[in-house]
């Protein structure tokens, strides 16, 4: 205890709870108070003492129940009577000394509001001690959080810096104490931080922000709490707390680009699916059309609207081999066809080399099949068209042989058949007018026969194939002037209106003039031989020339008999004719088609049955060089002057 | 019907083609032709050897030496002679060929007998046409070269046994 203070030795006399109360009040209070309890006088003791108990146990050195249980020389420095009995006062009174002071149940509120203010000074004490406990925690926290913590006044200025934000900022506390944000940030930051700073100081509330932080040329990615610091309804200063988002801001930005590249790489293969000339369709594992490319929508003509959610071996000619297909892909992941016809909208043949791929989904089962359809039907009309040529060479080079022999022979029938009417025309008038007759008209029919065959070597000389190529330059609508006068006779005979639509920009080109002559005087004798099918129409032969880009096309129409739609892919075959027996020769249009395919043309066809035919030739501008392999002769290679064996380097 | 020149025209006919050559030198006599035969190159070029023809009907293709042989040697020997090719092929190039060394025409076989027959006329008048023009300018040249009566006699009648038949 204090040994400059004075303590005030005190008597309590009273009975009754108050007494107990005071003793409680005073005995535990008795330090701020500076006051010892020396004597306790309960006059009306409760029947278990509890007081005089309680008196005993804090230590108060005399306890009684009657005044005369005091000592004489009892001498407190105050006296408190707590019963209000005047006798009371005075018997204490004439106890102690008489200066001592009483305080009796009269002062007793003084003494109670001395108590109550003692208390409250304590409590008081007590908050303040904690108040201090707990800011000595909260400054060690801030000091050792792994999280960046600074402090700023109203001028935001850096206040106090923790060793965390010193780390995050990479500075030194007297780099940054007393220091705006410019002092340690980067420009952009500094002011990104400083608005949201502001911001908190004028709304007095907390806010979080995330932002880009420079800080050693670095960008640092945080998320800053601010707590504005309010002290007696002021705004003093704020809390910003900083964290480092860049690992997570990174991560997040790397997942994102991944996302972003992963859906291009999407975008680009449904780019190229969606745009491939290749037919790609998808199918689920029953087969049904998924998604069909553009590809698809143009060799095959139906849209994708048309076809999706539809069986796909409904595009098959032969259904049963897309279940076939669909079948081992399902069983060895990939089926592959070759030469696969196709059904069109518009009932074009379509051929495609097909292979699917079956693709499982994420849970191990089938999910879908790709078909990739390459679309072969041009190159397989290239290929049909070659070994047409070289079948037509073969043919030709035997027929011109035969023809050549079988000539021989006819020259000397007709020769003779002639001499035979002529004789008989002369000299036959002992015969019997009737059988002279027959014998004149079976000369003539013979004579026919003969020239009907005739008319079959003489084309089938049309296959004699040229060695050495006749390219040259030429002038189209001479050439086809030179063929409508060749064929002037039989225009004439037929009674045919020749209509010439030419375009005069067609410049001189390269081609063979002999095999082109070949060519339209064939489809000339074609027209006409159509057109005198329809006798009692005014026969009308067009011919048509237009400059393209690279090619001359000419158009030979017809106002004849026309072609049945099934009849039309038939008509270059070799030996397939649909005039009247003994008109055709089923050569014509087959040696036509060989020659333009030689000189890189094409020949189609377009035709109203009854109404009109026209072929419309293509020709190149420019002729293939050398021309398209000759099969009749691509095997033989002239032997070159000084092209033999080299002896040595 | 008959040429209209004092001689009749004189045809040879060369073609392996034996019933051919029978059977159109008969036709051709039939309508008043004189026609020789042969039916190789070898006989075509002895018979040219022997006598002078208008026209001489040559088959392209023969087994001996093929027609181009034939008609360049026949020209050789005969320089006016008019000759018309006859061929079973239809051959571009030979078809120049011929048209190089100026053949008359070329038929293909079977020929039209009336085409031909026409050909034959045709060819022949143009022949003889052309060697009374020769005949003519080169007695004129003669007349003019030439002093004497005697030579002129001597020479116009060396120059007309030339140009005539025997």
């Amino acid at each position: 205890m204090n040994s400059n203070r004075t303590e005030i030795s005190t008597l309590l006399v009273g009975g009754g709870p108050e007494l107990g109360d005071l003793l409680a009040a005073l005995s535990t209070r008795s330090k701020l108070l500076h006051l010892t309890i020396t004597a306790c006088i309960d006059l009306g003791p409760s029947p278990r003492h509890m007081t005089l108990d309680h008196a005993r146990q804090v230590g108060v050195p005399v306890v009684g129940t009657h005044l005369d249980d005091l000592p004489a020389d009892c001498r407190p420095d105050l006296a408190v009577v707590t019963t209000g009995g005047g006798e009371v006062v005075r018997a204490v009174r004439d106890r102690l000394p008489a200066d001592t002071p009483v305080l009796t149940a009269k002062h007793l509120p003084l003494l109670q509001g001395v108590i109550r203010l003692v208390e409250e000074n304590r409590a008081l004490r007590m908050d303040s001690f904690r108040l201090k406990e707990t800011r000595l925690r909260l400054n060690q926290f801030v000091e050792t959080a792994a999280l960046a913590i600074y402090i700023k006044d109203t001028d935001l200025r850096f206040r106090k810096v923790n060793r965390h934000a010193l780390r995050m900022f990479g500075v030194q506390e007297e780099d940054i104490v007393g220091r705006r944000n410019f002092a340690v940030f980067g420009g952009q930051a500094a002011r990104w931080l400083q608005q949201v700073e502001q911001e908190t100081l004028r709304t007095r509330r907390t806010l979080h922000a995330t932002g880009t932080l420079q800080v050693r040329g670095q960008d640092v990615h945080v998320q800053v709490t601010l707590f504005p610091i309010i002290e007696n309804g002021l705004v003093e200063g704020l809390y910003g707390l900083v964290e480092d988002m860049t690992e997570l801001f990174e991560s997040e930005q790397r997942r994102q680009q991944v996302d972003v590249q992963l859906n291009e790489t999407q975008k680009y293969l449904r780019e190229v699916l969606e745009n491939s000339r290749d037919i790609i369709f998808l199918v689920d594992p029953d087969g049904r059309v998924l998604s069909f490319n553009r590809g698809a929508e143009n060799s095959l003509g139906y849209t994708g609207e048309e076809v999706e959610g539809r069986p796909g071996r409904n595009l098959y000619r032969d259904p049963s081999l897309f279940d076939r297909m669909l079948e081992t892909a399902l069983k060895d992941h990939h089926a592959t066809r070759y030469e696969v016809d196709f059904r069109s909208k518009d009932e074009r043949p379509v051929v495609c080399d097909v292979s699917m791929t079956l693709i499982d989904g994420p849970d191990g089962k089938p999910l879908e099949i790709v078909c990739l359809c390459r679309d072969i039907t041009t190159r397989l009309r290239l290929k049909n068209d070659l070994i047409r040529s070289e079948r037509l060479a073969a043919v030709g080079q035997m027929a011109a042989g035969v023809a050549h022999e079988i000539n021989n022979p006819l020259a000397v029938i007709d020769t003779i058949a002639g001499l035979v009417e002529e004789t008989l025309d002369d000299e036959g008038k002992n015969l019997d007018p009737a059988s002279r007759d027959l014998m004149l008209e079976a000369m003539h029919r013979l004579h026919a026969q003969v020239q009907r065959v005739t008319a079959i070597t003489h084309s089938l000389l049309g296959f004699v194939r040229k060695a050495e190529p006749g390219i040259r330059e030429l002038d189209l609508h001479e050439l086809l002037e030179e063929c409508l006068y060749v064929m002037g006779t039989e225009i004439r005979r037929a009674g045919a209106r020749v209509e010439r639509i030419f375009d005069r920009k067609i410049p001189r080109f390269n081609s063979d003039p002999m095999l082109l002559e070949q060519v339209f005087v064939n489809l000339i004798k074609n027209a006409l031989d159509a057109m005198n099918e329809v006798p009692d129409r005014e026969s009308v032969l067009a011919l048509t020339t237009n400059l393209s880009t690279e090619s001359v096309i000419i158009r030979v129409q017809d106002n004849g008999v026309g072609i049945p739609p099934g009849d039309r892919d038939k008509i270059f075959n070799l030996f397939h004719t649909t005039k009247p027996a003994g008109t055709g020769t089923g050569l014509g249009l087959a040696i036509v088609h060989d020659i333009l395919y030689r000189l890189g043309g094409t020949i189609r066809v377009a035709s109203e049955p009854g109404e009109w035919t026209r072929f419309v030739v293509e020709l190149p501008l420019q002729p293939p060089a050398p021309l398209r392999p000759d099969p009749s002769i691509s095997n033989i290679t002239p032997p070159r002057p000084g092209s033999g064996p080299r002896t040595g380097g | 019907m008959t040429a209209e020149h004092d001689h009749p025209y004189r045809i040879l006919i060369v073609d392996d083609e034996e019933d051919l050559v029978t059977f159109l030198a008969h036709r051709l006599r039939k309508r008043g032709l004189e026609v020789a035969t042969a039916l190789n190159g070898a006989q075509a070029l002895a018979a040219a050897g022997k006598e002078t023809f208008d026209v001489a009907v040559v088959d392209l293709k023969m087994p001996d030496m093929d027609g181009i042989q034939v008609m360049e040697q026949l020209r050789d020997l005969q320089p006016y002679l008019e000759i018309i090719m006859l061929t079973g092929h239809g051959s571009h190039d030979s078809a120049w060929e011929a048209g190089r060394l100026q053949a008359f025409r070329y038929l293909l076989k079977p020929y039209d007998f009336e085409e031909l027959y026409e050909l034959i006329l045709t060819a022949a008048r143009l022949r003889r046409d052309r060697m009374q023009k020769e005949f003519d300018s080169r007695l004129a040249e003669l007349m003019s070269s030439t002093s004497s009566p005697r030579d002129i006699i001597e020479e116009s009648e060396k120059l007309r046994r030339e140009f005539e038949q025997d």
